[in-house]
């Protein structure tokens, strides 16, 4: 049963996939639950399983078996057109590749997930403060090519923010970044979940980024082999 | 409208501003092509056909030919009739004209030939010959001695077909005409030539000249040709002429030329066929060029459904970049055709055996090939566009 923090509970979760005439089981059985104000680190080896339950999480992708429910609702049975409303309203989602659409300058970038819900002019005012807030006020009219790969991975934050989501999910965000620039997305990460109250889950495979969560999962071979 | 509906045009603007240059300007430029190729095919063949029409028109039946009644072989009191004729609504000029057959003769070659008699003056007004000639001069009313052949004539090689072989002709030469027992020499006036097969191989003298040989023809006519307002009323004209009481049969000329509806037929028959053939290329190649385009874009779509996107706005978008393409390539192929491909014809016309042609677009032709390449584009871009919305998110973004 899923507690009035537990923002998202997963349980007993499997994916498999068939790659040609292989299945290749990427997760075997994991449970967890995620509660209000965690900043949760995922970590393992590459191939442990990491991203997928990530995916999994984020609703880009369904668990062969298993439950996950994202605020009480089980959101492995829900029709795609209601998992794409959660996916706009409860969750942010950073990726690795930072993910920008190309032809939109910074602020377009951000205030694009909020133009389905609200009115333009209010979009593009929160752009400008989320930009603000992550020291990008400068280069809100700069197409992602502009950018370095740090100011990218800040624009992904901002609009991953951008409708104030209950869930804040970023796989491998500072793996194509240099050290600064990762510091810095990292001290992002800390301030949202700190200052701000988000929830947080980062994956990494890097052991040094561990130390910014306060909760630590290890998986090993698609199972959660250490929670700390 | 609701604020996600605005996402699609907020995209394709930006897509179309920022994008590359090149590239959209190549997406344009073929799209144009694909639709130029559907007109141009289209357009040479209404040329071709218009052509023959226009030269039938004004080089030998006019719009309307009148014959005799059936079981009379001429029609009496012809400038009566002329006159009458004048007076119908829809009528702009008619002219009586008189197929005679005799023997004409030149250079000790002589053989049955077809002669018309024409007034000159009359015949300026319903007929263009006699702003086709190549050499000397056309008939002056009144000339009994002068006679006009067609190009066909002047130049028939040895051995050809015909009933008079009158190679070599020329302006002042001698040809003697027998007729009903009566014989006369002609001075060549003239040659003229239309490029109309149905008309260079005629040759013309006057009425005045049938005259003088056979009286018992005067004001009479095999034919009467009937020049309209505008092309395209003749059945209504001919409707009039009935309504007036004048006695005669009334032939379109469409109807009068036998061989003018073959022709059509076989041209109609190839222009639709290669029509066919074009819309299929011209659909596959616009689907090629909008599907790769949308195709490589897949990224753009797993991110627009990551972030929350619905799908119906994403599909929305694809489609109308695809119309935006297509309206500009449509738009571009319409400029290149009627900037620079059709003046370009209309001064260096095709030159073939059955006379120059230009290229002729009919609206409705333009309008719904413009429309197919619109409708396939919206297709092309419909059809990636969903597949990449019902695939994983992940294989989008990855492009898997």
């Amino acid at each position: 049963m899923a507690g009035p923090e537990d923002v998202i509970v997963v349980d007993d979760i499997t994916r498999t996939y068939q790659l040609g005439e292989v299945q290749v089981k990427a997760l075997k059985g994991v449970s967890l639950t995620i509660r209000q104000g965690d900043f949760l680190i995922v970590t393992g080896r590459n191939g442990s399983g990491k991203s997928t339950l990530l995916h999994q999480l984020g609703l880009l992708d369904v668990p062969t078996t298993g439950r996950v429910m994202l605020n009480g609702k089980d959101v492995t049975t829900m029709h795609e057109k209601q998992r794409n409303k959660l996916r706009l309203r409860e969750l942010g989602y950073i990726f690795q590749e930072f993910a920008l659409i190309n032809e939109l300058t910074a602020i377009e970038n951000v205030m694009l997930p909020g133009m389905m819900i609200e009115k333009t002019s209010t979009c593009r005012e929160r752009a400008r403060e989320l930009l603000a807030a992550v020291e990008l006020e400068e280069q809100i009219d700069h197409l992602p090519r502009q950018l370095s790969g740090g100011e990218q991975q800040k624009v992904a934050i901002a609009r991953a923010l951008m409708n104030d989501p209950s869930l804040i999910l970023a796989d491998e965000p500072t793996a194509n970044l240099d050290l600064i620039a990762a510091s810095e997305v990292l001290d992002i990460f800390t301030m949202l979940n700190q200052v701000a109250d988000h929830t947080i889950v980062m994956v990494t495979h890097e052991f040094e980024e561990t130390t910014y969560g306060n909760r630590i999962v290890t998986l090993t071979d698609g199972t959660i082999s250490n929670e700390e | 409208m609701k604020s996600d509906r605005r996402i699609p045009f907020f995209l394709i603007f930006r897509h179309l501003r920022r994008s590359n240059k090149w590239t959209l300007a190549l997406i344009v430029f073929l799209l144009a092509i694909a639709f130029i190729n559907l007109i141009f095919i289209n357009s040479l063949f209404n040329g071709v056909i218009e052509s023959n029409n226009r030269q039938i028109i004004d080089y030998r039946t006019g719009n309307i030919t009148m014959t005799p009644l059936s079981g009379s072989e001429l029609i009496t009191g012809a400038a009566g009739a002329v006159k009458q004729i004048k007076g119908i609504d829809g009528v702009k000029a008619a002219a009586p004209e008189t197929d005679v057959t005799g023997k004409l003769e030149f250079n000790g070659r002589k053989g049955d030939y077809s002669v018309t008699s024409i007034d000159p003056a009359a015949e300026r007004q319903v007929t263009d010959v006699a702003k086709k000639m190549v050499e000397g001069s056309y008939l002056e009313p009144g000339d009994t001695d002068g006679i006009i052949v067609g190009n066909d004539i002047a130049q028939l090689q040895k051995g050809q077909a015909g009933n008079v072989n009158f190679s070599g002709v020329k302006v002042g030469n001698k040809l003697t005409l027998v007729l009903g027992g009566q014989s006369r020499v002609f001075t060549v006036r003239g040659v003229f030539k239309t490029k109309s097969n149905q008309a260079d191989d005629r040759t013309f003298i006057t009425e005045a000249a049938v005259d003088v040989m056979a009286p018992e023809t005067v004001n009479t006519a095999t034919d009467i040709i009937i020049k309209t307002d505008k092309t395209g009323n003749e059945e209504e004209t001919i409707a009039h002429l009935k309504a007036a009481g004048i006695k005669g049969s009334f032939f379109t000329w469409e109807q009068a030329s036998e061989s003018l509806a073959t022709l059509t037929d076989s041209f109609s028959t190839i222009n639709a066929l290669l029509t066919v053939v074009g819309f299929f290329i011209a659909a596959v190649t616009i689907f090629i060029i909008i599907y790769v385009d949308i195709t490589h874009r897949r990224q753009e779509i797993g991110i627009l459904r990551a972030v929350g996107v619905k799908a119906d706005l994403i599909i929305s978008t694809y489609v109308l970049q695809a119309m935006a393409y297509s309206f500009c390539g449509v738009a571009l192929g319409t400029a290149l055709y009627f900037g620079i491909i059709y003046p370009y014809f209309q001064f260096h016309p095709f030159q073939i055996p059955i006379g120059d042609v230009t290229l002729a677009i009919l609206p409705g032709d333009f309008v719904f090939r413009s429309l197919t390449v619109i409708a396939v584009a919206i297709v092309s871009g419909l059809i990636p566009a969903i597949i990449s919305t019902r695939s994983s998110i992940l294989d989008a973004i990855t492009s898997r």
